[in-house]
């Protein structure tokens, strides 16, 4: 069958037998963008932005019109930014080949290489795609130890392999960003990490680079302030099935101006939408990521059952506006402020402050199955939530591997978490 | 347990009087501290009046930590939630809790909320050992210093430096063990001395001394029934029960160098005076300032200094930066005490050491050393299946006369 969207245009010819040369090349680029104008699938301008953008990123990393290196998902993006290279997330990665349909294919490339099936299936796709040829080999590898040891882990192993330069930043979990101790020990790593990249680069990052990039990811901090107030309105203006593609800029958008673009045009896109009646019953706000591979549970939710994803964990601005007069202990202090990382109790009031914000009805904690930081502290948050009667529901998978997800289990789950909604209200 | 009458020279000999001496030296509850990660600066504790023992958790209550902690997590971690749930540790001084890895961060949470035992410092270990991760060792070792004090507590030079003194005694006496792995045949069993290791990280100074005493007694010796036909294995990895040690023996393996957590990792020495100690010859080229006998140290913060310094220039485990340190360390561990491989025991969603797997195996091979990985749910069973497996592994990598690597 013929592809119709742009969606399956870009599959057709990525999961093709010259997909890996395809993304290799320029041309692909030209002509996703200019397929992309045509397009008429967007009922968002911002969501065209935003796929823009990663075309544009995408080409970059991939072609080499600007050097590339990898980051793992909080790793501040600013310092990328401010050398003048492209930062490039195998996590996203993964996400858009499971939604390709190409992740088992990764996955099998992985396990072939002593990568455990019991490893966040992020990592392992990641791993399977630099093997096969279809990731971008990059100039330097960035991670951070917080909320996830997995990432920086795997970027041992990619470093080992691509034999390009690692640094990892070692964030305490357990100080939070009023800890001056662990501000000064980070922004030390994020000063020695900045040094790589200049190596890197072979340009020198002013500390006008530096502010350039803060300013611009305060300004996009403040445009996801708007629309997380926007948010808060009923019925709900984006909802889940929109709304999860806005997390890939928090992984790599901070510090650019796409990002600054395609927020500010979010908050246009949600004011048009404010007040469109869509059936909304429900409020839920949204734990940890989805599954990416094709499946029909957030539309099934959001369209069919009336239960809306009102909001989303990771889409919650947590950390304080970046001063640009201290552009690494900021930066520091934002990835300390992380309410995912440390003691659960952080994560716990994090929470219970969105369930009241967003005036959330239940809470969905989608359960990925090599994660430990997400599900890790599930059943703590089941009895935390439960002393103040905020309903809430594991739902264990995967967020990549679909054959570790039974969708017929989850939706039975879903609707009986429904029911007891349904009677809650009543 | 058949190997354990075979090699019982030691162990059968040994094993009764160690569990009389560590349980004739376990002082009053209250003055007991538990740690969980061989990162944990034991010797602050020591030094604070405390008696610190590793908890090596029970699988008897983990249904009930399963509660708390899903099953996708370490079930080491379980484990130790599920000996608290025990009510083994009621009534101690508290714990040393290290934000080692995820896992490790999560039994922190959880330790908090569904235990009633005190928890006298969260600490968290840099990944590096670079002068940045010094200055913020430091400031960890001291709050634990005050969380200790919080606890009744009082940690000054003197106790600290005989402390210091204690601890590098007791490692050099297990290096003294460990010196006669190095002959053909190995002079200990493997389960043997592992259960000895991890009695060493139970037991107050007085018996540790006492416990190292034991196996340099001749009669406990075993040099009657081993042949130097047994297979000759170093083991590596996480934390593991000694179930598994009984089973490598069982299968007539000799496990003469048990690297893992639960016992190698935590008993390590980069004492200079350790000359044979190729951890000691390692470390000694890369960090000439370590001294440990800390002559001349008069101030309490020089103390401090030497011990964060020591914990993080050790040979790092799977959760440090460099990697390649860590697998050179045990290419050289294996050429050393003779191995005809390397089996790595990795407890099942331990994120360290599994990401360690593709490094590890790709190092070993071109080093031409064979290499098992099992992965476990911590405490190893004798079930048919691995049997097969570690039967299989010691056939393709051994022949009586083949030479080791």
């Amino acid at each position: 069958m013929a592809p119709r969207t742009f969606g399956d245009l870009i599959k057709t010819g990525l999961m093709g037998p010259v997909g890996k040369r395809l993304l290799r090349a320029r041309a692909s680029y030209a002509v996703a963008r200019y397929l992309l104008n045509r397009a008429s699938g967007f009922d968002m301008e911002s969501a065209k932005l935003m796929t823009r953008f990663a075309i544009d990123e995408s080409e970059k990393a991939y072609t080499g019109k600007r050097l590339g290196v990898w980051t793992t998902a909080f790793f501040p993006t600013e310092l990328v930014y401010a050398a003048g290279l492209t930062p490039f997330s195998p996590e996203v990665s993964s996400a858009v080949a499971a939604s390709l349909g190409a992740a088992s294919k990764f996955l099998s490339a992985a396990d072939a290489q002593w990568y455990s099936t019991d490893l966040c299936s992020f990592h392992r796709a990641a791993a399977g795609g630099l093997i096969e040829g279809f990731l971008p080999k990059p100039r330097a590898f960035l991670a951070s130890h917080h909320l996830c040891d997995g990432g920086p882990f795997l970027f041992r192993n990619a470093a080992n392999v691509v034999g390009a330069p690692l640094y990892v930043v070692d964030v305490p979990p357990t100080a939070g960003p009023s800890d001056s101790e662990a501000v000064i020990y980070v922004a030390s790593q994020l000063k020695e990490a900045l040094a790589l990249l200049e190596h890197v680069s072979n340009k020198r990052v002013t500390p006008e680079d530096l502010k350039a990039t803060v300013r611009l990811s305060n300004e996009c901090r403040h445009f996801m302030v708007q629309v997380n107030e926007l948010r808060r309105r009923r019925p709900s203006p984006l909802t889940g099935v929109h709304a999860f593609s806005y997390i890939y800029l928090t992984f790599c958008g901070p510090g650019s101006k796409g990002a600054v673009d395609v927020y500010k045009a979010l908050v246009r896109d949600i004011e048009h939408r404010i007040a469109v009646p869509d059936g909304e019953r429900y409020r839920l706000l949204w734990l940890h990521l989805r599954p990416y591979f094709p499946n029909t549970i957030l539309h099934h939710l959001e369209k069919d059952l009336g239960a809306v994803v009102a909001f989303e964990e990771l889409n919650e601005v947590y950390w304080e506006p970046l001063d640009e007069d201290r552009p690494l202990e900021s930066l520091a202090a934002k990835m300390l402020s992380h309410p995912g990382y440390g003691p659960v109790e952080r994560r716990i009031r994090a929470i219970i402050r969105m369930v009241e914000r967003y005036h959330i009805d239940g809470v969905i904690n989608f359960g990925n199955w090599g994660c430990r930081q997400s599900t890790g502290s599930a059943y703590m948050l089941k009895e935390a939530l439960r002393e103040e009667g905020i309903p809430y529901l594991v739902l264990d998978g995967d967020c990549i591997n679909g054959d570790n997800f039974s969708e017929g289990q989850a939706l039975t789950r879903i609707e009986g978490f429904l029911e007891m909604l349904s009677e809650r209200a009543s | 347990m058949a190997t354990l009458r075979k090699y019982g020279n030691f162990f059968n000999g040994v094993w009764p009087l160690v569990k009389d001496l560590v349980k004739e030296e376990i002082p009053l509850q209250s003055k007991l501290v538990g740690w969980f990660c061989t990162y944990t600066p034991l010797e602050v504790i020591v030094a604070a009046g405390f008696q610190p023992f590793r908890i090596f958790g029970s699988s008897e209550r983990i249904a009930e930590a399963g509660v708390y902690l899903p099953p996708n997590l370490c079930p080491y971690v379980r484990a130790c939630l599920g000996e608290a749930f025990l009510g083994r540790f009621d009534g101690i001084a508290g714990v040393v809790l290290v934000h080692s890895c995820n896992a490790m961060g999560q039994l922190a949470s959880a330790w908090r909320r569904y235990t009633n035992v005190p928890v006298i410092a969260e600490v968290h270990i840099p990944r590096d050992s670079d002068s940045k991760a010094m200055v913020y060792m430091l400031s960890q070792v001291r709050s634990l210093i005050r969380g200790l004090e919080r606890a009744g507590g009082t940690v000054t030079v003197d106790s600290l430096l005989t402390a210091i003194r204690t601890s590098w005694a007791i490692r050099a006496g297990w290096n003294d063990l460990l010196a006669k792995q190095r002959r053909v045949p190995a002079f200990y069993s493997g389960a043997g001395l592992s259960r000895l290791g991890r009695s060493l990280q139970r037991a107050g100074p007085d018996q540790a001394k006492a416990l190292l005493d034991l196996p340099r007694q001749t009669e406990y010796s075993d040099t009657t029934t081993r042949t130097g036909n047994n297979p000759r294995f170093i083991l590596t990895g996480s934390v593991v029960s000694p179930g598994l040690l009984d089973l490598l023996d069982s299968v007539g393996a000799d496990v003469v160098y048990d690297e893992t957590c639960s016992c190698g990792r935590a008993l390590f020495s980069v004492c200079k005076d350790v000359k044979h100690g190729v951890e000691g010859a390692l470390l000694e080229s890369a960090f000439p300032r370590i001294d440990p006998n800390c002559e001349g140290a008069s101030e309490l913060d020089t103390l401090i200094e030497y011990l964060a310094s020591w914990y993080l220039n050790r040979i790092p485990c799977a959760r440090m930066k460099p990697a390649g340190q860590r697998i050179r360390y045990l290419v050289s561990l294996a050429k050393e005490y003779s191995a005809q491989g390397v089996i790595s025991s990795v407890v099942k969603f331990c994120d360290p050491y599994l990401y360690e797997q593709p490094l590890l195996r790709q190092a070993l091979l071109k080093e031409g050393i064979p290499y098992l990985l099992i992965e476990h749910e911590y405490e190893v069973v004798p079930e048919g299946r691995l049997l097969t497996r570690l039967e299989a592994f010691i056939e393709k990598t051994w022949r009586p006369g083949r030479s080791a690597i």
